[in-house]
């Protein structure tokens, strides 16, 4: 059967274990009010969904974070002397590292490092006052850049060249011991991209299709094409993660048959997110819509995730392409002798 | 816990810029005095004012009798002549027999005395540019390294003071958060990029990007610097003692940018202003708190127009024109 939780082996022979081959890869968190944001980054979590956040994004400095506390334990468990475990997070490492804090290298199981720039929802290459505000605790007095939008950084300006930039990933897999350190980029000219990429021998690969312009047959094409390139680079057992646009459980089951190891689910958490926003209680004392955030989180995303899970369970592990792509079970056609389904 | 070899590859040494304003400079200062005449001003630091023994085998060596005149290198060094000429070296670490996790271990559980004032020192031996050194210590107290460091060392550190007698690599003090960095040599690239508090103070000169995406805290440079110093940077002060290369400063931010030599172009956007008097004290203050020695009035602030504007018709209510 083909393995849904994987277990991904870093440069330096560490391993970090994920349950689904799924992740929230770039959540609106300022749309949220933070506490809400944080209820339900832990609640997507709870789904073993890989959820990017940096600690800023769902909490104040000072308060505690569902998504970056320990899973509390059973307390008929409490007896033993068990490491404490902590929800799938990924921690967006940002060209200028606003928002950032060192506590976002605790416990991640992926850093994922943004060589490029990208858009904010309004298009622009730049972060909204917003955003700015909340990352950097901005007084109301002096708001960040005179409280207009900040350009988003085109590359760290502490990296001098991909070769070198092999040198930072080496300094996060220390600051991060837990995670595996990816590169994220887009899929414009993804020869010149992915072979840049792979000069800083990450860990894998995160490759952003998410552009509206990108329909289903050219996503498909893309992630068999990205694989290749791993492949012709000597990289085919690194992961290759994809951000999509939008997909059904169906897409997602095709594009992991095609050689990607994890898809992001933003399309499927943007209803989600419209929801909370419009049930949301303007008086902080009304806590039962709070409350049902878990719930309500799995009612908008179990059933799909569940549905990827039955479709995986289907590919043949080691086939081609063309086999994991199959509608038939491979042991049956072999048992009925059927030789053109199960060669 | 990943294991970093305990002999790492050597860090290439920092290549220092060789900014020298031409043409283009955007103003040139009178009367410069016998400070600005050194090798701060109009050129790089020389790499002979490195010790010898910081310095990676194929780098420059320092003449080190010529830099101990200085008053600068003075201030730095008052402290910090000779391991063995020191009485009060509490601690002694060598980065070569143990490994990286072990020594940020062995720091961290150094007992404090319980006066603040005074801080445990820590002496660390065997720094042959070893890349991502010393990073995220969140533990008061006093470390001197002895030797070159190679990329990101330092990073994310908060509350200790270092001194480093040679030069470093690229992205020193990376996020650092409190605490002090002062490097008696040269720095490479992006040094102090991102970095929310403290004091990074570099005693010789820095490459291109020195204090990008900066978020806070103060970023001193007795030589020169590259381009695009204050690129992203968004609070925080940065003091320049040499030259600056292309695209000097950051319109759309709140970083104090201070320098006493030229700069090859300012980043559009942004203007150079004589300092006011409240600020000269403030730099005054922050100087003496870097240890570096100088006098305020030789600086000038390099300022985002629309901000000056700003200060220019709040303050015209104040000191009207017509005085």
């Amino acid at each position: 059967m083909f393995p849904v939780a994987k277990t991904l082996t870093r440069s330096d022979g560490a391993s970090v274990r994920f349950e689904l081959p799924l992740f929230w890869y770039d959540p609106p968190w300022i749309q949220l009010p933070l506490e809400v944001a944080g209820r339900l980054a832990a609640s997507v979590a709870n789904l073993d969904v890989v959820v990017s956040a940096l600690r800023r994004d769902v909490t104040a400095d000072e308060d505690p974070s569902e998504l970056f506390a320990p899973i509390p334990v059973d307390e008929s468990a409490a007896g033993n002397e068990t490491e404490p475990q902590f929800l799938p997070r990924m921690t967006p490492y940002r060209a200028e590292r606003y928002g950032f804090s060192p506590v976002d290298f605790d416990q991640t199981r992926v850093i994922d490092v943004r060589l490029s720039a990208t858009r904010d929802p309004s298009g622009r290459l730049a972060y909204s006052p917003d955003q700015m505000n909340r990352w950097e605790n901005a007084a109301d007095h002096s708001p960040i850049g005179g409280g207009g939008y900040v350009a988003t950084g085109a590359f760290p300006t502490d990296v001098v060249s991909l070769k070198q930039a092999q040198t930072k990933l080496d300094q996060l897999r220390l600051l991060a011991p837990t995670a595996v350190v990816f590169v994220s980029i887009d899929c414009y000219r993804l020869e010149e991209e992915i072979a840049a990429a792979l000069i800083a021998q990450p860990d894998g690969l995160i490759v952003r299709m998410n552009q509206p312009e990108i329909e289903g047959l050219q996503l498909a094409a893309l992630v068999t094409r990205a694989r290749q390139l791993m492949d012709e680079h000597q990289c085919g057992e690194k992961p290759l993660w994809v951000v999509p646009g939008e997909v059904s459980s169906r897409d997602v089951a095709k594009l992991i048959a095609l050689g990607a190891s994890a898809v992001a689910i933003d399309a499927w958490c943007t209803p989600l997110v419209q929801f909370l926003l419009e049930s949301m209680p303007t008086s902080r004392y009304d806590r039962s819509a709070f409350n049902q955030i878990p719930a309500v989180a799995s009612q908008y995303l179990w059933d799909d995730i569940d549905r990827v899970i039955g479709h995986l369970s289907t590919i043949m592990p080691q086939g081609t392409t063309a086999q994991r792509l199959g509608t038939y079970h491979s042991r049956w056609a072999k048992a009925c002798g059927v030789s053109l389904l199960a060669p | 816990m990943p294991h970093v070899p305990k002999p790492s590859q050597p860090a290439q040494p920092p290549t220092p810029p060789q900014h020298t304003a031409g043409e283009s400079a955007q103003t040139v200062t009178p009367g410069a005095d016998s400070r600005a005449s050194d090798a701060s001003r109009g050129q790089a630091v020389p790499l002979e004012a490195l010790p010898s023994e910081a310095l990676p085998d194929d780098a420059p060596q320092l003449d080190s009798t010529h830099d101990s005149t200085h008053d600068s290198m003075a201030a730095f060094d008052q402290e910090s002549v000779d391991t063995a000429s020191l009485p009060d070296i509490e601690h002694e670490f060598s980065m070569q027999e143990l490994f990286d996790a072990e020594l940020r271990q062995a720091i961290r559980s150094v007992p404090l005395k319980g006066d603040e004032e005074k801080l445990p020192r820590v002496e660390i031996q065997g720094a042959e540019g070893q890349h991502a050194a010393l990073m995220r210590i969140d533990h008061p107290v006093k470390l001197r390294v002895r030797g070159s460091l190679g990329d990101y060392a330092f990073a994310y550190n908060a509350q200790t003071v270092i001194k480093v007698f040679g030069n470093v690599g690229h992205g020193v003090a990376e996020g650092m958060c409190s605490g002090s960095v002062r490097i008696r040599g040269h720095a490479g690239h992006g040094a102090g990029t991102a970095m929310t508090g403290g004091t990074l103070g570099i005693y010789g000169s820095a490459g291109d990007r020195a204090g990008g995406a900066m978020r806070g805290g103060g970023l001193f440079v007795r030589g020169n610097v590259g381009d695009d110093v204050g690129l992203g940077a968004l609070a925080g002060t940065i003091v320049i003692g040499g030259d600056a290369g292309k695209n000097l400063g950051n319109p759309l931010s709140n970083v104090a940018v201070f320098i006493r030599g030229k700069a090859a172009s300012l980043t559009p956007g942004v203007t150079e202003a004589p300092l006011r008097k409240k600020q000269e004290v403030q730099l005054g203050l922050l100087l003496i708190s870097a240890g570096i020695r100088g006098d305020a009035t030789d600086f000038r602030r390099i300022v985002p127009i629309a901000k000056l504007a700003a200060e220019n018709a709040a303050r015209g209510e104040v000191v009207p024109n017509w005085r």
